[in-house]
């Protein structure tokens, strides 16, 4: 039932995972469609797209790859980082993206990001939630604010938003279990949302615990990459639980 | 609207009874015979294999109401093919609303199941919406139903295979459309206007 989300995060072309957000502790995995490809032929049917560059430059930059994946696999794609204008939002959706992912945006312009909500629906534009010790974080993470997660998200339920991405900065990367107590209390208080749990993935039985707590997607990144899931362990995962 | 979606030892029917919640329709999930023919709708998903879902249908005479119904019966991925009159997955002799045989895909560079995104082509019949013609849908299954006569919408992989068919008040679909996004969305809300 909860839908596998694997992550590609994109720097320069290539296809990394940093840890925490540090975009110190860069490792590289090769070329993005080549990526998604293999995903998509492991029955994935979703991709998370980080652009990295974007979300450094506060403007969507590596579209073109958007536009491949996009035009060479199935994939329903979600775009996020650095998406700030309607500009970017264009750019994203004509390249082929199924969503759109605000989250700096989503603290800095509010009426903005309602803007886009409004105009392309609740199934098109996520709201991301990153957050720290309870509170949001913004900007590729380099900035905290004042803002407590459930207040920010509960705000924008009130608005419409209907999808949530929520990731636990601390755990990304770390592969030492995602942020569940985070998002049982999102889901507790609100059992409508759609609820896409993101850091923190190490096993599949992590993805059990999610499943078992109502959650309805988990991005998975450095699992992956790393082997501790492979693919055909998704694979089978998602024959079983289609 | 009373919608039934038939219980039985088969995954994926919290799936389909979560897309329904999704537009707002309170499915009832069940195996009892009164239920399922009063029903103003009946779903028969399914994920598994064909030979002990049967034996379990037909031990609690399922397979004989199904047979039965009057309204609009949906079947999905392994409800369709149960739907056929036999599989080659065990050497199953099906419930035969359907006469067509269910096939395994041959060996091919491609492998088997089939899994993830397709198009639809040559939607005909009044399931799919034909504005959903070439839109992609998902699909898991190593088995197929051949094109026939009831085919009411094709997608080729290794071959051309139904990809949904149609005779009377029943339709099936290879496909989840409960995992196929908005065209599935859009196919689950015509099949409840039907």
């Amino acid at each position: 039932m909860i839908e596998i989300i694997p992550a590609i995060d994109i720097i320069e072309g290539k296809c990394v995972r940093l840890t925490q957000g540090d975009y110190t502790k860069k490792k590289e995995y090769g070329d993005p469609l080549e990526m998604a490809k293999k995903f998509e032929d492991h029955g994935i049917g979703r991709l998370h797209l980080v652009d990295l560059d974007g979300a450094r430059e506060q403007r969507v930059v590596n579209h073109r790859i958007l536009e491949e994946i996009a035009a060479r696999t199935a994939l329903l794609i979600d775009v996020g980082g650095g998406l700030r204008s309607d500009e970017d939002l264009r750019i994203v959706f004509e390249s082929g993206a199924s969503m759109a992912t605000g989250g700096s945006i989503a603290v800095r312009d509010r009426e903005l990001f309602l803007s886009w909500l409004k105009r392309y629906g609740a199934d098109r534009i996520i709201l991301g939630a990153d957050v720290r010790e309870g509170l949001v974080a913004v900007s590729g993470w380099h900035e905290e604010t004042s803002l407590e997660l459930k207040a920010f998200v509960a705000d924008y339920r009130s608005e419409g938003i209907q999808k949530v991405i929520c990731t636990d900065i601390d755990r990304d990367g770390m592969l030492e279990g995602p942020s569940l107590g985070t998002y049982k209390e999102l889901k507790a208080g609100d059992s409508g949302i759609q609820l896409i749990a993101s850091g923190g993935i190490g096993n599949m039985e992590d993805i059990e615990q999610l499943e078992e707590a109502g959650i309805d997607g988990a991005i998975l990144g450095k699992a992956i990459y790393e082997g501790r899931i492979s693919l055909k362990t998704l694979e089978n995962y998602i024959i079983k639980n289609i | 609207m009373r919608v039934a979606i038939i219980k039985y030892n088969a995954g994926n029917i919290r799936s389909v009874d979560h897309a329904l919640k999704r537009l707002g329709v309170q499915a009832l999930i069940t195996d009892d015979h009164e239920s399922i023919l009063s029903a103003d709708r009946v779903i028969f998903p399914g994920v598994g294999e064909a030979a002990s879902t049967m034996a379990y249908l037909k031990e609690r005479e399922l397979d004989r109401v199904l047979k039965e119904l009057t309204c609009p019966v949906l079947g999905i991925c392994l409800g369709q093919q149960l739907m056929c009159s036999w599989s080659e997955e065990g050497d199953t002799p099906c419930i035969g609303i359907f006469d067509q045989p269910v096939r395994r895909f041959p060996a091919d560079t491609l492998k088997v199941p089939h899994m993830g995104w397709n198009s639809l082509e040559r939607v005909n019949g009044m399931l799919i919406p034909h504005e959903l013609e070439g839109s992609y849908v998902y699909f898991v299954h190593s088995y197929y139903v051949p094109l026939c006569p009831e085919t009411a919408a094709e997608c080729t992989y290794i071959l051309p295979f139904s990809a949904a068919l149609q005779r009377d008040n029943y339709y099936a679909t290879q496909f989840h459309p409960e995992k196929s996004g908005d065209p599935g969305e859009l196919i689950l809300k015509h099949f409840l206007k039907l």
